[in-house]
């Protein structure tokens, strides 16, 4: 145990911080998926004993990652985005069909599925931190000659998702115009791009009204977006439920495993499980959960400016944005700020996918945080001016 | 500004972004539970938690020899919902499925199934009837076929339970046992409804999820109260002689429907009762309750009334002459002829009477009543005849009498009544009354309800009631039974003499629809009792419209019907039960011979040494408390033998 111990290595808030997160997640998980195992005939100590497992092999899998070089993962990057190109290929066409989105792989030899568009929130905004901090200005500046590298892996990755997920998609899309934006991409391309993304979205949007048969995901969306707000949908039955279920939670809630709303509340173990925290731990559940995220922030930010280099600065920024977005969202649908989407609440909602892939995000950035400590400069003087003038980093790849 | 600070304030800027989003939330939020909250929780309270009803369970129905004749099992209706199928499974897999439906359900072939399937699905429909009525055990291999093996949410398999009323009897009195359903209740079901259903229960519980409610609580907020058994006045074994003693002859004679009815002489218990009708098919079922609620011209059994009324009143005797004259009587331009084309002669009023000539009997009324109707029709309504016997089960058809003043009145009226036509009664009605002939003069109300019961215990019992103490006079009664007991003596209905048991009754042959030309239906009857001297049951055959070639007489058509059920029915009443072997329900319809009787208000005998399970029957049909240890035979009771039985004391019995 020691031994085990004395090879953590990074930032201790955060490893803390993730911790307190995947064990307390086993209370809310563990009280909805009650409803799931009454209905599926299912067992719900089975079920969180899952979840046990997602969470144990997820902070395996960080474990590992933050052990490696940082700088190697980037390297990696390179070669991970084909993989992840080919894997979403594989996704679209060979699929495992759940409620009508092919959105899952199954994994060969388990019965374990893997939602591969969750992957691309990592390996695309490493990818793409790579290249901003690697490439030379000029090549920013200009739209065509950074759009091979830059902007094609970007619109390749979200129109393979989009038509299986379209909220993940815009999502990823706008994750990276802010990685773009943070790394120092020029405003006039970002505009291009973003004018692209427009043209691009709705040719798409055209294509599949014009022949709506293509995939009925379609219908889904149309109908998710048109009836934002009004009543009587199948979705608008889960917003009730979620608001009754907030309503319900007051100030301290209804205690542990007593939510009554997760019985009619679909998805109450993922996508809606905020309503549930709330319904079970009042108020109190609910501004606990904002500030786990705010204060991983908070980590995140201190990591990313302590960074001795540029990649790292923004390597360790990138990958959080993928958690951060994922959870604002999430929170925000289940308040009924935004429509329903598919999202899940990163490191809280059950899930193998999800959860691994947010630790692997932690992973890297608490191995951005452990290059900071093992770099002997950084950890003397001022960490701004230690990172421009950082021997290590070569200037320009 | 230097490129890391430049990608810390970009940052910074993208961090504001998440917090004023966090910020939101949580306005969002609070605005959820402070502001639409109360009207949340408010309707999440009545959503959530319900008092639901705790369904009462409906008492059995059972015959008067303890046989089962109704109760409640659950079935199970199966729907299906394709929409919830994911397609592709949906596709794979809707021809096994198709094909196991036929298989197992038959009614549609794989390619009809799986057409159906296809295109319910196409149409958006979530509750496609798949079967109905089910077992449990149906259930459970439906349940494993492909796609329903899913279960509710992947495989749409709709599962709802209801309690069907089976009657493990068969079609037996089917009409007379009857249903309940929601908004129509037949037959004794119907009847003694209120006493059958109990009172629901109510019970607080909370919505797990769609369909799945959970008790809030360990007690009931309102407890359900069961109903109560009822014990019929049906006896199943005789229930089964006239029900196929009246098939055969339906059958044989091609009727249209018929019913025969056994009424108890001295109670007026109704012990079978059977209402055949024909199918397109030729076969028949418990169509109609004909017995109860068929209201007809009875012809020639009503003439039982007119001479009844010829005695009473003294304007006639037996064995006044009368003229039939060749067998035919013009009266106001009408011909009342006689069935054997050619009249009696000068005959007695009793011969007239076994002959059934119409001639005879109808100069004798118009003769001594022509002049003063009333009097004839009055003793109709003295009789009670114009009275429904008001019975339990609904839709008794009503009795038709005109009189005197009426605007349908005419002096065809009081001849047609003399012999049957213009009045109009039920098949049990005519039976009640010639149950009073054979009961002494008096008339009792036909019984379905033998008693009540909870859990075995006799809650309340019924007890003969009498609508008309003494119908005439006993001289005139003597008469009467004589000419029946005469009627199969010498009469229409000699072919009943060489009966087994002495028979006694009154053929009635009555043309339907007489007022149209070259009709050829016809009712044919007989009421009667048995034994002639000491009068046990009567019982009424009625078959309509018997195939005219194959006969159409009273006598030819119904007598017979009468004579098998009172040769099977009499030839076992005295007789002891075989075997004690066919069950303990059995054991209270006749105890056999050498079993002692044990009544309230006699002394008990030494039951010593006679088999225990039989004696605790005989003693908890008596409504006697019976404390029992060990089996076998007898070998100690208490109170000891002699002792005066009060009728509820507790009796305690060793066996050994």
């Amino acid at each position: 145990m020691q031994k085990i111990l004395s090879k953590i290595e990074g930032d201790k808030v955060l490893w803390g911080l993730v911790s307190i997160m995947a064990l307390s997640s086993m209370f809310p998980v563990f009280s909805a998926s009650s409803n799931l195992a009454f209905s599926h005939n299912g067992s719900t100590v089975l079920m969180l004993a899952k979840h046990a497992f997602h969470i144990s092999l997820g902070l395996l899998i960080m474990f590992v990652i933050h052990r490696i070089d940082y700088r190697l993962l980037g390297s990696l990057s390179r070669f991970m985005l084909p993989v992840l190109i080919v894997l979403l290929l594989y996704t679209l066409f060979f699929g495992v069909n759940i409620s009508n989105a092919t959105r899952w792989i199954r994994i060969p030899g388990t019965s374990q599925t893997f939602q591969t568009s969750a992957l691309a929130w990592v390996i695309l905004p490493l990818y793409l931190a790579r290249y901003l901090s690697k490439a030379p200005d000029w090549e920013l500046k200009s739209f065509k000659l950074s759009f091979m590298s830059a902007i094609a892996p970007i619109l390749l990755v979200c129109v393979l998702i989009l038509p299986s997920n379209f909220s993940t998609a815009a999502m990823l899309f706008a994750g990276c115009l802010l990685i773009l934006f943070v790394g120092g991409y020029p405003f006039k391309n970002l505009l291009i791009l973003i004018g692209a993304g427009l043209v691009g979205l709705s040719l798409f949007l055209v294509l599949v009204f014009k022949f709506p048969n293509m995939n009925n995901r379609v219908a889904t969306w149309k109908a998710r977006i048109e009836n934002f707000g009004s009543d009587n949908t199948a979705d608008n039955f889960q917003v009730n439920k979620a608001k009754t279920a907030i309503a319900e939670g007051y100030l301290l809630g209804k205690g542990p495993g007593k939510s009554i709303q997760k019985n009619f509340l679909p998805q109450s173990n993922s996508d809606f499980i905020y309503a549930i925290i709330v319904e079970e731990f009042g108020l109190f559940g609910a501004l606990i959960t904002i500030a786990f995220y705010l204060v991983l922030l908070v980590r995140v930010l201190i990591i990313s400016t302590k960074a001795p280099s540029k990649f790292g600065s923004l390597a360790a920024f990138a990958v959080s944005i993928g958690i951060l977005m994922q959870a604002f969202v999430n929170l925000a649908v289940a308040v009924n700020l935004f429509p329903v989407t598919g999202q899940t609440l990163p490191l809280i909602s059950a899930g193998g996918s999800s959860i691994w892939v947010t630790c692997s995000a932690i992973g890297i950035i608490l191995s951005v945080s452990v290059g900071k400590q093992n770099n002997p400069l950084a950890q003397e003087g001022e960490p701004q001016e230690e990172e421009t003038l950082n021997p290590q980093e070569p200037a320009h790849a | 500004m230097n490129e890391s600070k430049y990608i810390q304030n970009r940052a910074y800027a993208v961090a504001g972004l998440f917090g004023v989003l966090a910020i939101a939330v949580l306005v969002k939020l609070f605005s959820i539970q402070f502001g639409e909250g109360k009207e949340l929780r408010a309707q999440a309270k009545q959503e959530v938690f319900k008092e639901k009803p705790v369904k009462a369970e409906r008492g059995n129905i059972y015959s008067t020899d303890g046989h089962l004749l109704a109760t409640t099992m659950p079935v199970y209706d199966v729907h299906f919902d394709p929409v919830t199928v994911p397609s592709d499974s949906f596709s794979l897999r809707v021809n096994d499925l198709a094909q196991n439906l036929a298989q197992f359900l038959g009614g549609k072939s794989q390619r009809e199934w799986a057409k159906t399937l296809i295109y319910e699905r196409s149409q958006g429909n979530r509750y496609v009837a798949i079967a109905n009525d089910l077992t449990y055990s149906q259930v459970q291999t439906l349940k494993s076929f492909p796609i329903f093996n899913y279960g509710r949410f992947s495989g749409g398999f709709v599962l709802e339970q209801k309690n069907y009323r089976k009657m493990p009897l068969g079609k037996i009195a089917e009409r007379t046992i009857g249903r309940q359903r929601r908004y129509s209740a037949t037959g004794l079901e119907g009847a003694f409804d209120p006493v059958l259903a109990g009172k629901d229960g109510a019970r607080l519980k909370q919505k797990v999820s769609n369909n799945n409610w959970k008790p809030v609580t360990d007690y009931f907020e309102v407890e359900p109260q069961d109903g109560y058994d009822i014990v019929t006045t049906l006896n199943a074994r005789m229930q089964d002689i006239v029900h196929h003693e009246l098939l055969k002859a339906l059958y044989q004679f091609e009727a249209d429907h018929g019913c025969a009815v056994l009424m108890e002489t001295k109670t007026g218990a109704i012990r079978a009762i059977a209402n055949l009708g024909r199918t397109e098919e030729g076969t028949y079922f418990e169509k109609r309750n004909y017995a109860v609620w068929e209201s007809t011209e009875p012809g020639s059994t009503f003439k039982l009334v007119s001479v009844m009324a010829a005695l009473e009143d003294g304007v006639a005797d037996t064995n006044t002459v009368v003229d039939t004259e060749n067998g035919v009587f013009t009266i106001y331009g009408k011909k009342v002829r006689d069935s054997n084309k050619k009249g009696y002669g000068l005959a007695t009023v009793k011969t007239a009477f076994e002959k059934s000539s119409n001639v005879g009997i109808v100069k004798l009324i118009h003769q001594n009543y022509q002049n003063q109707p009333s009097r004839f029709v009055d003793r109709l309504y003295t009789l009670g005849l114009h009275r429904k016997l008001d019975l339990p089960i609904k839709g008794e058809g009503k009795p038709l009498i005109p009189k005197p003043g009426d605007p349908s009145w005419s002096g065809l009226s009081l001849p047609w009544m003399a012999y049957g036509y213009q009045v109009s009664f039920t098949p049990l009605q005519i039976l009640t009354l010639y149950n009073a002939v054979a009961n002494q003069g008096t008339m009792v109300k036909p019984r379905f309800l033998e008693a009540t019961r909870k859990h075995g215990k006799v809650m309340e019992k019924t007890s003969p009631e009498v609508l008309n103490p003494a119908i005439c006079s006993e001289e005139t009664l003597k008469k009467l039974q004589l000419m029946l007991e005469g009627v199969v003596q010498n009469g229409t209905a000699q072919n009943l003499k060489n009966s087994r048991v002495a028979l006694a009754g009154k053929t009635g042959t009555c043309q339907l629809n007489y007022w149209k030309n070259e009709t050829k239906d016809y009712q044919a009857s007989f009421a009667g009792y048995f034994p002639a001297d000491n009068p046990q049951y009567s019982c009424i055959v009625v078959i309509n419209k018997p195939n005219y070639t194959k006969g159409y007489y009273g006598s030819t058509v119904a007598a017979p019907v009468f004579k098998h059920i009172a040769e099977r029915v009499y030839s076992s009443v005295p007789m002891p039960k075989p075997t004690r072997a066919s069950g303990l329900a059995l054991a209270d319809a006749s105890p056999g011979p050498d079993q002692p009787k044990i009544k309230p208000g006699e002394k008990i005998p030494n039951l010593k040494g006679h088999n225990g399970a039989a004696i605790l029957s005989e003693l908890e049909n008596r409504g006697f408390k019976v404390k029992i240890s060990g089996n076998g035979k007898i070998q100690w009771q208490y109170p000891p033998a002699g002792t005066l039985l009060k009728g509820n004391e507790l009796i305690e019995l060793k066996l050994g």
